[in-house]
């Protein structure tokens, strides 16, 4: 197999024995790969400004491959998002939505479009848009594009769409009317119509457009705990970068 | 195999010097080698200081850097506190490069890593706590960030920075001569020095 060139988002990189270095990144074709970047502590020419963790990044990998292992011959720096790097709340939106990426086991075609969503966030958070409304509706967008489609627009169980406080089940990633929702398998999350309809438009638009949408504070907060619980639920494991989130960006934001 | 023909003694050494970075199978047996000829006071005192290094050695009360007291060489220095200047940097071998220019004056704080959002390093598993109370004590008037220009780096700087805005005191972070990835460990002396003394008020 000859060497091919992929477009890349860093998600971390680290050092590997005396020289080289590891890095997973994300890529459209085959969504996370890790690959061993030989001397690249050394040789700067090869791997200029690209082993940096949320950079936009060409890599060149080697046809063989050692089973999961890839082998990056170089890398060219295509964006390395500056702004996000400056700012914390920025920054931390950035690795929760890159890192849920890397998590999706998708299916071949979806990987195509769940780098594209990735880098549409980045550009859009180098470029301004709020995080804090921008990260719930881009973690919604990227839970359907990874084949965790919840079912946001009617109760689940009776049909009705809702006119009054519902309720979100987070083993079954659906909602359900209040009185469904009695005796239903929790854990249940209580949503009002407001927080409801929100997370129903973020659900359901196509990436472009989730910029338009406004997740005041309070609403912000549900909706990333709704997230935060459904995928604790279904990963088994919390995202790394959840801590950050809380502890520094969702403070500054 | 010739490894095979080693007596047991001579392989244990072997074993253990192979671990080291940077040191093979090969490498390792001609250390190895090399000890058993080197005369026998030489071998005594590396083993002594090889047990020494593990039993003494602690961490600084004040700047979490290598110490064999209480306090390091350079806290413990009057000279060096009279500077009113703290020095921030990731770990002790960032430390030491900058030590080894000799070119600064003050002392120095060990943070114990870098903020990396993707690898869930919050603020409460760096040493800021220690830096604060080393400032509410009043042992410096400046604090210089000396951290990585990679994206952790740059993440400690701004958070660091937006911590200390409230307190009496100058924060500035080194100049980033450095290209971006680099690592001060690895850095020339040239552009160390110059990204020590061109420094940025943040
Ligand atoms: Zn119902
Ligand atoms: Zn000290």
């Amino acid at each position: 197999m000859n060497s091919w060139r992929t477009p890349a988002i860093v998600l971390k990189v680290q050092d590997y024995g005396e020289a080289d270095r590891l890095v997973t990144f994300l890529t459209p074709a085959r969504g996370r790969l890790t690959g061993m970047a030989k001397h690249a502590r050394k040789s700067r020419r090869r791997f200029a400004h690209c082993l940096e963790p949320l950079s936009r990044v060409e890599f060149f990998l080697s046809g063989r491959n050692a089973g999961n292992l890839e082998f990056i011959e170089k890398g060219e720096s295509v964006e390395v998002f500056q702004e996000v790097r400056r700012n914390l709340p920025r920054l931390g939106a950035a690795a929760l939505l890159a890192e849920l990426a890397g998590e999706l086991a998708a299916p071949p075609d979806a990987t195509v479009q769940i780098f594209a969503t990735v880098e549409l966030a980045l550009r859009r958070l180098e470029g301004g848009d709020p995080p804090g409304s921008l990260l719930p509706a881009f973690l919604l967008h990227l839970l359907k594009l990874g084949g965790y489609g919840l079912h946001l627009d009617n109760c689940l169980n009776c049909g009705q769409v809702p006119t009054e406080g519902l309720y979100f089940s987070v083993p079954r990633g659906v909602i359900l009317c209040a009185p469904c929702s009695q005796g239903a398998l929790g854990p249940l999350l209580p949503l009002t119509l407001g927080e409801w309809k929100l997370l129903q438009q973020a659900a359901s638009w196509p990436a472009n457009k989730l910029s338009v949408l406004r997740f005041p504070g309070q609403q912000r907060d549900k909706s990333l705990r709704l997230v935060k619980l459904f995928l604790r639920h279904h990963l088994g494991h919390d995202l790394k970068s959840w801590a950050f989130w809380e502890k520094v960006a969702a403070t500054r934001e | 195999m010739a490894k095979a023909a080693y007596p047991e003694a001579l392989r244990r050494v072997i074993a253990a010097l192979a671990k080291w970075p940077g040191v093979g199978e090969k490498t390792a047996a001609r250390l190895a080698l090399y000890l058993l000829r080197a005369p026998q006071e030489e071998v005594r005192e590396l083993a002594q200081a090889l047990v020494e290094l593990k039993d003494k050695m602690q961490l600084c009360r004040l700047c979490f850097a290598f110490a064999d007291q209480e306090l390091c060489p350079l806290c413990a220095d009057p000279r060096r506190r009279q500077a009113e200047q703290i020095l921030v940097v990731a770990d002790p071998g960032d430390l030491l490069a900058i030590e080894r220019l000799g070119w600064y004056q003050g002392l120095y704080h060990v943070l114990g890593g870098l903020l990396s959002p993707l690898e869930g390093v919050t603020p409460d598993h760096l040493r800021l706590k220690e830096l604060r109370q080393r400032l509410a004590a009043g042992e410096a008037r400046e604090v210089i960030l000396a951290l990585n220009p990679t994206m952790e780096g740059e993440a400690t700087t701004t958070y660091i920075s937006q911590e200390l805005k409230p307190l009496p005191v100058r924060v500035s972070r080194i100049a980033y001569g450095l290209p971006m990835g680099g690592d001060i460990k690895y850095a020339d002396r040239q552009t160390l020095k110059e990204a020590l003394s061109h420094r940025v008020e943040t």
